[in-house]
């Protein structure tokens, strides 16, 4: 229990060391791969098929430069809080806070999301019955069930999302396989007469950038692990770049056979994409998979979000920019529980507004945020600790092209946002900077300076 | 009352139970270990 209390020391406990980089992959991925089984075909509504694809690959060249960016940054920050404690230690408390509760926010509001849709889905196959469903005890029992595995232990909760997440990707692999005749020799794609040119132009590219992030979204979750895997040099680049190339192959597939079955009219606002796909193929097995792999998805990214938004929590409580009271371990499971059990009314609550383009577009904006603090906390990394002063697991390639890019592609999502949604993206900015005079004012005085910085690294270059 | 409402009140009732199980377990911890020890977890210990 805890690490080992020798005579005269007292006693300690910490997270439990025992993910590897199958759980790393499970908990990126699997926060992430429902986006492909619904929301980034709004892309298509933006910009058609084409330019669908563009965001696809644009923001996944946002995403591959995160990942690179985080797994190195994360390969020395073994510590709960990911992006959060990676702030804390090269900008500076502010930014941590608000890095803190990007996290939070996004992973709760999409774990909400991600609930609404499993009732949802429960509501539509009482529908094919006759029947009237109430999704709300189904919202509030995938909640309190995922939240109760997360209370109960990190190993066997990522070791069930590797599983469902394992088959919501293979689904996608086994239709794709289906549609283009690879099974039995008949294709059923249409891409010569379906696919169009741009029809809003370049300008509805640019605005499909905002829902290409679904493709992608969450990925940067896998260094909320840091603190429980065996070795963070070893599996927080592994689970994370693996991840991203599967992510790649999901999104492209997902394109391929989605474009090549639906016109994009109809693609751009359906709501279950593949699902849809699966249907039009005729094959009730297929089906089946599909709505498994559906459902499965959505139930991964909530268990992923659940894991992360209380690691993000508990270590802002640990750190004192939140009440120290949530930085507890509980002792037989050693989970952040109270943070776990915390979080589960925020979540159910952002669940019963009902609001669930609101609470996405929230997600994506904090999630964005966060993105825009990597392109420079990069740079401040390696000019406070450069090569050689500090073990790394994983060195990003071609630095600082990476964090260029990444700046460049936020701005340009930024702007793809504001032409949608706005007012949103000012709201979300005032909400931030009203927390940040709140965290400056009144919580900084309750942070005790000196305790937060308890990572044995070297003193940073000119300190 | 028929399969479809029968398995809202499971709903409800499942969630009830892991909710206040869950809440139940954290206030026998709290109950049982000082709150020192609970709290006593810093970043980068091994």
């Amino acid at each position: 229990m805890g690490t080992a209390a020798s005579a005269g020391q007292q006693e300690k406990i910490s997270l439990l060391k025992v993910l590897g980089p199958v759980h790393v992959w499970a908990l990126g991925v699997g926060i992430v791969l429902v986006g492909e089984y619904m929301g980034w075909n709004f892309s298509v509504a933006k910009g058609g098929a084409y330019g669908s694809l563009i965001a696809c690959w644009v923001i996944g060249l946002l995403y591959t430069c995160v990942a690179m960016i985080d797994s190195e940054v994360t390969s020395t920050v073994a510590a709960a809080g990911g992006q959060y404690t990676q702030a804390k230690h090269i900008i500076g408390p502010l930014m941590a806070f608000n890095v803190g509760l990007y996290l939070v926010m996004a992973y709760t509001m999409l774990e909400a999301a991600d609930a609404l849709v499993v009732g949802d889905l429960l509501k539509a196959v009482a529908q094919q019955y006759g029947a009237e469903l109430d999704p709300r005890p189904f919202v509030v029992l995938t909640i309190a069930f995922l939240a109760w595995m997360n209370y109960r232990g990190v190993f066997m909760t990522l070791t069930v999302n590797f599983v469902i997440t394992a088959f919501a990707f293979i689904a996608i692999l086994v239709l794709f396989f289906h549609a283009t005749g690879l099974t039995d020799g008949h294709s059923v794609l249409l891409h010569r007469e379906l696919l169009v040119d741009l029809p809003y132009g370049w300008i509805g590219v640019l605005a499909s950038l905002q829902f290409g992030m679904w493709y992608y979204l969450g990925i940067e979750g896998t260094c909320q692990a840091a603190e429980e895997v065996r070795s963070a040099g070893r599996s927080i680049p592994m689970g994370t770049m693996g991840g991203m190339m599967t992510l790649l192959i999901a999104a492209s597939l997902t394109w391929y056979i989605c474009t090549g079955i639906i016109p994009w009219e109809y693609l751009g606002q359906a709501t279950t994409p593949l699902y849809d796909a699966a249907r039009l193929m005729g094959s009730v097995e297929l089906e089946v998979m599909l709505f498994i792999g559906t459902m499965f998805a959505a139930i991964a990214s909530a268990n992923g979000c659940i894991n992360d938004a209380s690691r993000a929590w508990f270590s802002m409580s640990r750190d004192r920019y939140m009440p120290h009271w949530f930085g507890a371990v509980h002792p037989r499971y050693r989970t952040p529980y109270r943070s776990i059990l915390f979080l589960i009314p925020i979540a159910v609550s952002f669940a019963f507004t009902g609001l669930l383009d609101q609470v996405i577009t929230f997600s994506i904006l904090s999630g964005l945020l966060g993105y825009t603090f990597m392109s420079f906390n990069i740079v401040r990394f390696r000019r406070l600790w450069p090569l050689g002063s500090i073990e790394r697991g994983y060195v990003h390639p071609y630095h600082p092209i990476p964090c260029i890019v990444l700046g460049v592609l936020c701005a340009a999502t930024y702007f793809a946002t504001y032409l949608g949604y706005g007012t949103s993206l000012l709201s979300i900015m005032a909400f931030y900077i009203l927390v940040s005079i709140w965290f400056v004012v009144r919580r900084y005085p309750f942070v005790k300076r000196g305790e937060q910085f308890t990572m044995p690294w070297p003193r940073p270059k000119g300190y | 009352m028929d399969m479809w409402s029968a398995l809202e009140y499971g709903a409800w009732g499942l969630s009830v139970v892991l909710i206040g199980w869950m809440l139940v377990d954290a206030r026998f911890v709290s109950t049982t270990y000082g709150e020192d020890f609970l709290l006593s977890s810093r970043e980068g210990d091994e």
